[in-house]
């Protein structure tokens, strides 16, 4: 049901005639516009899915999804009304109605927004899309005057040819990834986020995480702790990750982005209160107290122990937010951003404690966007890359010099700018190196 | 803790146990009592008192006195109970969303975080609670000293409110675990209030299709707790007398016939014309008196001007009749000798008047004898009607039109007012009595387990949301 269709049928009370005319003009017009946006054109007959397709074209998917549930819901609301006798239901279901067509109307509106702007004309043809969507479908459709600048593209499994396959064997000690691939499934389609990433990383190295935005690098870090768990086998130190989670998770610290702390408690409360969560049961509130007292000397909070976390500096607080995982000393360390919103000293600063800290036989993973300046603190670096169908892949794994010679640029921005699309500023060159890298891998 | 050996490799530490749900309870129920000093928690607890004292001020000369103050009194704490608890609790959890996540991911069990904000919210509507009934104690309301469950009402009412505002405070905390943001829980907030006070049923007469829909309003029970707690049922109802007394100077009545009166005011079944009748009357007087009112009106002067037919009058005073028969020789010796004197014939020659014969036998003279002869006797009110009633003049004009006018004031002075507030008041409350508001220990534990229940089940639904924390989109 379109939006003037539920109109008529508030306000005319409808006409079946009129009806299968304008149902005729939808499906002949969405049929011709969908294939010219690259979708199946077959779609125009399937109602509430439609409409999802059409956001689609209009690089508006998540509008698409909720105009599909509404129109759905409308559907279903007329269908209500038709069988309740009283009132008090026709009331309910009425207003529930209304709400349903005004809510889709503005959704439609973003919708079409992002039609014209795919298409290239005027917003003024919002307005007969929205109260005539079955003539304005035909004129779109036929019409060579509209072209779309791009085409939706079906999401389908990774497909380039040459994978890297193999699994790599688990070590007893060290981090083993064998992820063979991560999806989601969004509106009852299958996306690929990860696909075929394997690796070993030894104890005592600290591993840089590189990656154009959207590569999935958190993606990548959320598989490898186990909190999204993907298709694969990771082992920590022998231990599975995925099948021994809840024991293991204390040997993993993720420090996340922001500093999530809770800014009305004090330093020492804050991180007292995250030895109880992560430490074990075994050790004494002495021994904890000890380790709260050498975690905040060796990330230089003894002086602000007593200050409010949100008194805190910017640095402070970052070290605050690794400091909470480190209380349990991990096995594995892996920190998204650590040094954002820091200058280049502090930054550094950063980066050296956690040098010291994989000096310690731990594997400190980083995700940053400036690594240029700390490259030298670093022993190995994961390269993700968005293939042509946007899946998340390895582009490269291994030492920093190695690195360098296999992209052939010299600077680590400079190899994210390679492998980025070219519509991002970037070379576009990472389809190349996913296919090197696994012909490399292939032996 | 994890350890590193002598080779810097580490021990495999992650087969130890870590803390259980109760220790991780008691973890964030420290936490959360430090933030009721730094977040500003304690806040409220005075705005508590405040919004306490502000309906204390409106409700105290009705609450405990009436039933239309139990009622008003009723849903006004339910209010306040409703919106502390509310407030307490709706940027709880929504305002730390992302740490809960990070604290999850870290080894926090959820249903440890929501036990502990559990107990941390029953602390602080506990204390709101006793501080509402005793600010309201403070601003003068009254309450009756005995209470169902415990020696003092007013124990038992800061129960009630208790759990009337943890009801609340776990919606709200299920609000809060579902908004992403505290914006959108702040949003949604006015709509939840407005539901559950619009829906408690008391205050607002709903229509029959919406009444399932108050079942699942904490209000609905709150607010038959409180007032059967009020003992509702067995206050008087002033609404009926003080609109009477606001109509005093109201004038009424109408057209009825004399017929529709006298049946009216002959029904001793009706209360009102009962406590009419029953009145007294002081019927008594002196001959003289009678005799002053009986003169001086107009129809005695018409009745002096009257012809009187001689004939009946010696008929009644000499007996026989104008024929002789069963006369006696001397009685129709003095009739001939009557008939035929000046003493029968009036002085134009013609018919002698009612007024003539009173001058010349002086009869008026007589009266003055006996001028301070009391007669008459004390009555009611009801036994004057009933003898007007039953008399042939007031029979025959049964059907005649009478227009009454009076006011309010003057009817409620005819049967007393006193007697009129006490009917007005006890049959206005008899008729108003709701089941669900009778003072009884069933009911009022009833509603404890039904707001209890609610407060259970949403405590369930919190910590199920919260599970699904980790599908939050980043």
């Amino acid at each position: 049901m379109t939006v003037l269709q539920a109109l008529l049928l508030i306000f005319f009370n409808g006409d079946e005639v009129e009806n299968i005319l304008m149902s005729v003009g939808v499906w002949l017009g969405f049929w011709f516009l969908f294939q010219k946006s690259g979708v199946k054109g077959w779609w125009a007959f399937c109602p509430w899915a439609r409409e999802y397709m059409l956001a689609r074209c209009a690089g508006r998917e998540p509008e698409g999804r909720v105009t599909s549930v509404l129109a759905f819901m409308m559907t279903a609301c007329t269908i209500a009304l038709e069988f309740i006798k009283n009132d008090a239901g026709g009331v309910i279901f009425g207003l529930f109605f209304t709400i349903l067509l005004f809510t889709r109307l503005i959704y439609e509106i973003r919708v079409y927004n992002g039609l014209t702007e795919v298409y290239g004309v005027s917003k003024w043809w919002i307005i007969p899309w929205l109260f005539a969507d079955f003539l304005v479908a035909p004129i779109w459709g036929l019409s060579k005057k509209f072209q779309p600048e791009w085409k939706a593209e079906e999401i389908q499994r990774a497909s380039l040819a040459t994978i890297q396959g193999h699994n790599i064997e688990g070590m007893k000690e060290g981090l083993t990834v064998n992820l063979d691939e991560r999806t989601a499934t969004e509106f009852f389609q299958k996306k690929y986020l990860l696909y075929d990433i394997h690796m070993y990383i030894k104890p005592g190295h600290m591993v840089l995480l590189l990656g154009g935005s959207g590569a999935g690098k958190t993606t990548f870090l959320n598989a490898v702790n186990g909190y999204e768990k993907a298709k694969a086998k990771v082992t920590l130190n022998g231990g599975n990750i995925y099948s021994e989670y809840k024991k293991m998770q204390y040997e993993v610290g993720f420090v996340p982005q922001q500093e999530l702390m809770r800014g009305k408690d004090t330093v020492y409360h804050t991180l007292m209160d995250a030895s109880l969560l992560r430490v074990p049961l075994g050790v004494s509130r002495a021994q904890r107290r000890a380790r709260v007292e050498e975690v905040m000397k060796i990330f230089g909070l003894e002086p602000v122990k007593n200050n409010l976390v949100e008194k805190l500096s910017g640095g402070q607080k970052k070290r605050a937010s690794i400091a909470m995982e480190f209380i349990s000393n991990p096995s594995l360390f892996i920190l998204d951003e650590p040094d954002s919103g820091l200058d280049g000293v502090m930054a550094r600063e950063l980066m050296e404690q956690l040098r010291a800290i994989a000096n310690q036989g731990k594997i400190v993973i980083v995700i940053t966007h400036t690594p240029d300046r700390v490259i030298d603190l670093f022993d190995d670096v994961i390269v993700l890359a968005k293939d042509k169908n946007r899946t998340g892949r390895l582009a490269f794994f291994g030492p920093i010099e190695e690195a360098r010679a296999f992209f052939g640029k010299e600077k680590m921005e400079e190899v994210v700018m390679a492998i980025n699309r070219k519509e991002e500023g970037g070379e576009g060159r990472a389809d190349e190196f996913i296919e090197r890298y696994a012909e490399v891998q292939n032996g | 803790m994890a350890e590193v050996n002598a080779e810097g490799r580490r021990r495999h530490s992650y087969r130890m146990r870590h803390r259980g749900r109760l220790a991780q309870v008691r973890i964030y129920l420290g936490k959360m009592l430090r933030m009721f000093v730094y977040e500003n928690d304690w806040k409220v607890l005075p705005m508590a008192a405040l919004i306490a004292a502000l309906v204390a001020m409106v409700v105290r000369k009705k609450f405990f006195l009436n039933m239309e103050g139990d009622l008003m009194g009723a849903f006004a704490l339910t209010c306040v109970a409703i919106w502390n608890g509310c407030f307490n609790s709706i940027q709880a959890i929504c305002r730390e969303r992302p740490i809960i996540k990070r604290e999850h991911r870290s080894g926090m069990h959820i249903s440890s975080y929501v036990c502990a904000h559990m107990i941390y919210q029953a602390l602080l509507c506990l204390a709101q609670s006793i501080l509402t009934v005793v600010v309201f104690r403070y601003v003068g309301v009254q309450f009756p000293a005995k209470g169902l469950f415990t020696p003092w009402l007013i124990v038992d009412l800061a129960f009630t409110l208790f759990l009337i505002s943890y009801a609340s405070d776990m919606l709200s905390l299920w609000i809060s675990s579902l908004a992403h943001t505290t914006t959108t829980a702040m949003t949604v907030m006015p709509f939840v209030l407005i539901f559950q006070l619009v829906f408690s049923g008391g205050i607002f007469s709903l229509p029959a299709w919406s009444e399932s829909i108050s079942q699942f309003t904490i209000s609905n029970y709150a607010l038959k707790c409180i007032a059967a707690q009020a003992d509702y049922n067995n206050a008087p109802m002033d609404t009926a007398w003080s609109t009477l007394v606001k109509l005093k100077d109201k004038e009424i009545g109408g057209t009825a016939t004399v017929g529709q009166i006298l049946d009216y005011l002959s029904n001793g079944d009706n209360q009102l014309v009962a406590a009419i009748r029953s009145r007294e009357v002081d019927a008594t007087t002196t001959v003289g008196n009678a005799w002053s009112m009986i003169s001086s009106s107009a129809a005695y002067q018409q009745f002096r001007e009257q012809p009187v037919e001689v004939g009946p009058l010696m008929d009644a005073l000499i007996g026989g009749n104008a024929e002789g028969a069963s006369a006696s020789p001397e009685a129709a010796l003095v009739r001939t000798f009557l008939e035929n004197s000046q003493l029968l014939r009036g002085a134009d020659g013609g018919p002698v008047k009612a007024g003539e014969l009173i001058d010349r036998f002086e009869l008026e003279s007589m009266i003055e004898d006996v001028k301070d002869v009391v007669i008459g006797r004390q009555t009611t009110v009801g036994e004057l009607i009933d003898i007007i009633a039953v008399s042939p003049d007031a029979q025959s004009r049964r059907g005649e039109n009478v227009t009454v006018r009076t006011t309010v004031g003057r009817l409620m002075e005819l049967v007393g007012e006193e007697k009129i507030k006490d009917l007005v008041r006890t049959q206005t409350a008899a008729v108003s009595r709701v089941e669900a508001y009778e003072r009884t220990e069933d009911n009022i534990l009833s509603y404890w387990f039904s707001i209890i229940f609610f407060t259970l089940i949403y405590a369930l639904f919190t910590v199920i949301t919260l599970e699904f924390i980790d599908k939050d989109k980043r």
